[in-house]
């Protein structure tokens, strides 16, 4: 598998940073480090795997972030959410997760759909209500919903 | 006849006039002989379908719209075929213009025959691609030419290489026979990376071969001119060093031009061999070639100058110099078409030869415009007639990173104006409006702060982006402050970092 | 080995499942019958309850022969397997554990531990990789993946099955080159640097899919996943739940492969071979595969007992 790849821009006050296929033991964020602008804004988007090795490198990368930095998490996939509900420290303390995905399942159209959510549309760790983009009727919250947003009350 | 009827009667032109029903009311002498049908016959037809037919327009329908406007219309030039000679093929212009007849309201209808000026017209357009086609093919025998006559040469050079790698197989071979083999195995691999250097070099004077003889026609990319003259030179330094001439060079200035490489290459080669041939031929023993290049400011030119130490040219020559077939060779030792071809490759890349002096040898010059005022007017005309399209200046010293952010830049329809000297950039900022300039830091004359300030204080507000390493980060923090820097890309960067730090500055500016 | 089953039950309805399918088999099942009649060379099966009800009693019992059903969320199953040691225990996930529990007693019975035979029906699809360098690991999964129909899934146990892939072939890549090393003085390998294994050692990985489920097993030749291993691993990321700074791992492979298995299985054999099978059932909805209570079996192979090889 291709390493991961890292794309950034720094505008203004900011670091956007959108990383690219599997975080693994290969994933090497030197290049990011001393970057920092005031902001730190990650994209997940498009991230496909994340192992243990890959946790652990992202963790001792966080640590090199200066505690006066905010770090912001955009667009994490189901994948991630799993594997991070799991383990400790992927979030870092102060941090916000801006967006993330979440299954959802239409009874009608028999299908699930990862649905991209908000974290401010998540109250009290219910899932808000969604439509089935294909046939309008609403769909079912597909996970449980106490586990899934559990991350959600980590930062 | 109605009067307004015999006034078409003067006209060398057919005109036939049809009612509101598009019916054929009148015909003039001229219709009856262009048409080819006797007056006779022409009045038993009812419209104009059936005396000319058009697989271009649909005269009927055509006919319908125009009619409703009432109005003088023009067609646009149409092929036509007469049910008497359907072989033949007519071009016409029809005006339509509306009269007033004794039959109420109609309209003239005047046919203007452009068959003989299209059909010339056709004919040139055919010969001039032909002459294209042979000018590519005269160019590609130059090439071939001036490969063939430098081969020998080259030979020579790939000889060299070879000679070392066989030699050393040779000694791979003996040490393979040695008793304790495993002893050997530094000498092993040092003549085994000996054999594979060898064979790089003759491979990459192949491949350099290759690259003269095929590459594409237009593509021009940024070049180091110094490098691209070395290049040059490397190519003719076996047939001067033969002819006992020295070679000279004398790079005042950096410059980077844009350019189609292999064709500057071949106008280069061809001037140092047309002084190389006048001085062995003038038997002149201390023969010099001298090239310079430099920059001039004032007319926003790179100059390269060839100068040799030769018997000059007489002046009968110099008046046709760069027309075809003058030369001042014997037959055999040269088509002529050298200097012609020279002036055709620089004129296409809107620069000038010209031939300073020949009196004591001869002086050419090669004159090219500066890259920001070339690539400015390249990219602007080519994106002519659409709407405005920003307009990014990027300005880095190191050629590889210009080709590849030209790249990048030029195929989300900006304008790119790559410029490699921060001066240029400056002088030329105040001519054009410039939507976004992207700056290397780290520049020989200038660094990015230095540049950033001057372009402000220039007047230029439109948003700055570094480009620089990480190490850069601490001035960018400064200067985004002080210079109102708005972005920096970090070297080494992806095609999606430079063009989502681009996009978002200017969406940023625009939202100010 | 004895096909006389003796359960242990308060749930009339646990039992009657368990009668259904061992119906099926050969074994006949027993209601609560006196322990000290079963005590050896039978099979016991027994809801959380009654185990703990019978705590003592069930000290001296072979682990290799209990099997303990729970419906407790998975962390406090698996404090429960490492206070007592056990070595079966299967989520008490109705219309399934009984089917389960059968599968894994005529495993037992006829001493075929490997592969994945016992799990996947005589039709199933099956792929087989043979591995020996750790940067292709990815890929290789990827396109073997491909060959299968994820259709009646949720979308998509694909990525499920990547992850714990790249994490048991890691473990196999490392973790068993790294104890040799250990053993000959020579410095252990991190998981940065490429491994290349020779063809004695190459890590095996079949992949299956019936109309039941899909399985992944990853099979070594090294034999270093000892039970106390494997606990002490699994207790200490459910406790801290962080990564580890040790060379060849990040110490939570293990956890979030069980995490992600419906059913994780471990065969094992001292130096001479580990396998790990995890499967997950057939599924179209993503909160049922969560919901499934995950079922945890370890079984050991002694060397002068059999070596039944595949």
């Amino acid at each position: 598998m291709k390493r991961l790849q890292i794309n950034k821009q720094i505008l203004q006050d900011e670091l956007n940073v959108e990383l690219i296929g599997a975080i693994d033991e290969d994933a090497d964020f030197k290049e990011l480090i001393g970057l920092e602008q005031k902001n730190i804004s990650f994209d997940f988007n498009q991230v496909n795997m994340i192992n243990s090795c890959g946790i652990r490198e992202w963790i001792k990368f966080l640590e090199k972030i200066p505690e006066s930095i905010h770090v912001t998490y955009n667009n994490c996939p189901q994948i991630i959410i799993e594997q991070i509900n799991m383990v400790h420290g992927f979030f870092r303390k102060g941090a916000s997760i801006n967006s993330f995905y979440a299954p959802y399942f239409c009874e009608n159209c028999d299908k699930e759909n990862k649905v991209h959510l908000k974290s401010d549309q998540v109250k009290n760790r219910k899932a808000p209500k969604m439509e089935c983009p294909k046939c309008g009727e609403e769909m079912d919250f597909d996970a449980i919903e106490a586990q899934y947003f559990s991350f959600l009350g980590k930062v | 006849m109605s009067s307004v009827y015999s006034n078409f009667e003067y006209l060398f032109d057919p005109v036939v006039v049809i009612n509101l029903k598009q019916e054929l009311v009148y015909f003039n002498n001229q219709a009856s002989i262009f048409f080819k049908f006797p007056p006779r016959l022409l009045k038993q037809k009812r419209n104009l379908i059936q005396l000319c037919d058009s697989a271009d327009l649909d005269i009927e329908q055509w006919l319908s719209k125009a009619l409703l406007s009432f109005d003088v219309l023009i067609s646009p030039e149409i092929k036509i075929h007469l049910p008497h000679d359907p072989n033949t093929e007519y071009f016409i212009i029809m005006k339509l213009i509306p009269v007033q007849t004794e039959g109420g309201a109609s309209f003239a209808i005047v046919f203007h025959d452009k068959t003989v000026e299209t059909n010339l017209h056709l004919k040139y357009r055919e010969q001039l691609e032909e002459l294209k086609k042979t000018h590519h093919q005269i160019l590609q025998a130059d090439k071939l030419t001036t490969l063939g006559e430098l081969t020998a040469n080259i030979s020579h050079e790939i000889n060299n290489p070879l000679t070392i790698a066989a030699g050393h197989s040779e000694i791979i071979k003996d040490y393979l026979k040695h008793p304790n083999v495993q002893t050997k195995i530094p000498q092993l691999q040092n003549a085994n990376q000996t054999v594979l250097d060898s064979l790089e070099r003759v491979n990459q004077i192949i491949l350099n071969m290759k690259d003269f003889l095929h590459q594409s026609e237009d593509q021009k990319e940024y070049c180091d001119l110094s490098k691209l003259i070395d290049t040059a030179i490397e190519w003719i330094l076996p047939t001067a060093k033969k002819a006992n001439i020295n070679i000279v060079r004398d790079f005042k200035e950096h410059s980077v031009a844009l350019v189609n490489r292999i064709k500057v290459e071949q106008v280069i080669i061809n001037l140092i061999k047309n002084s190389i041939d006048a001085i062995t031929e003038a038997n002149i023993t201390d023969g010099e070639i001298k090239i310079t290049l430099s920059k001039s400011d004032t007319d926003q030119q790179t100059c390269i100058d060839i100068t040799d130490n030769g018997p000059g040219m007489p002046d009968s020559i110099k008046k046709n110099l760069f027309k075809p077939f003058q030369s001042t060779k014997d037959a055999g030792h040269g088509t002529g078409l050298g200097l012609s071809i020279c002036a055709k490759i620089v004129e296409s890349h809107k620069g000038r030869i010209e031939l300073v002096n020949s009196d004591k040898g001869c002086h050419f010059r090669i004159k090219l415009p500066l890259i920001e005022v070339y690539s400015y007017t390249r990219n602007d005309r080519s994106l002519s007639g659409s709407k405005k399209q920003k307009r990014i200046l990027v300005l880095d010293n190191e050629v590889q990173i210009l080709n590849v952010l030209n790249v990048f830049i030029a195929d989300e329809n900006f304008v790119f104006i790559g410029s490699s000297d921060p001066t240029d950039a400056l002088s030329f900022l105040k001519k054009a409006n410039i939507d976004l300039i992207l700056t290397d830091f780290h520049m020989p004359e200038m660094n990015g702060s230095e540049f950033s300030y001057k372009a402000r204080e220039h007047g230029y507000m439109g948003p700055i982006l570094y480009m620089t390493s990480s190490k850069g980060i601490d001035q960018y923090n400064k200067d985004k402050k002080d210079l109102d820097i708005n972005g920096l890309i970090v070297k080494p960067f992806t095609r999606e970092d430079v063009m989502k730090t681009i996009h978002s500055a200017l969406k940023a500016k625009e939202n100010q | 080995m004895n096909a006389h089953v003796a359960v242990y039950t308060n749930d009339s309805k646990v039992f009657e499942q368990l009668k259904k399918a061992a119906n099926a088999t050969n074994f006949s099942v027993h209601e609560s019958p006196d322990l000290a009649e079963y005590q050896s060379q039978h099979f016991i099966i027994c809801d959380k309850e009654s185990f703990l009800a019978r705590e003592k009693e069930f000290e001296s019992i072979d682990k290799y022969y209990l099997y303990v059903l729970s419906s407790d969320s998975n962390e406090e199953n698996m404090q429960l397997v490492e206070k007592y040691s056990l070595q079966h225990l299967v989520g008490l996930n109705d219309g399934v554990f009984a089917q389960e529990v059968f599968n894994h007693l005529t495993k037992a019975f006829n001493k075929k531990i490997w592969g994945l035979e016992s799990y996947m029906a005589s039709d199933a699809e099956v792929k087989i990789i043979s591995l020996s360098d750790s940067k292709q690991t990815n890929e290789m999964i990827q396109d073997a993946l491909g060959h299968f129909d994820f259709h009646d899934y949720f979308s998509s146990p694909i990525e499920y099955i990547q992850v714990m892939a790249n994490e048991l072939i890691s473990n196999s890549l490392y973790k068993g080159p790294n104890r040799k090393r250990q053993e000959q003085g020579l410095d252990t390998v991190d998981r940065k640097s490429p491994v290349f294994l020779k063809g004695s050692d190459l890590v095996q990985v079949t992949l299956g899919m019936d109309n039941k489920g899909v399985a992944l097993s990853v099979q070594d030749s090294f034999g270093g996943l000892s039970y106390d291993l494997l606990m002490a691993s699994l207790k200490r990321s459910f406790q801290e739940k962080t990564v580890m700074e040790k060379k060849d791992g990040a110490g939570l492979g293990l956890y979030l492969t069980f995490l992600h298995s419906n059913q994780f299985i471990i065969n094992y054999r001292k130096d001479f071979r580990t396998e790990v099978i995890c499967i997950i059932e057939k599924n179209k909805r993503y909160k049922s595969y969560k919901q499934r209570i995950r079922s945890f079996h370890f079984f050991q192979e002694v060397p002068s007992e059999k070596t039944t090889d595949k």
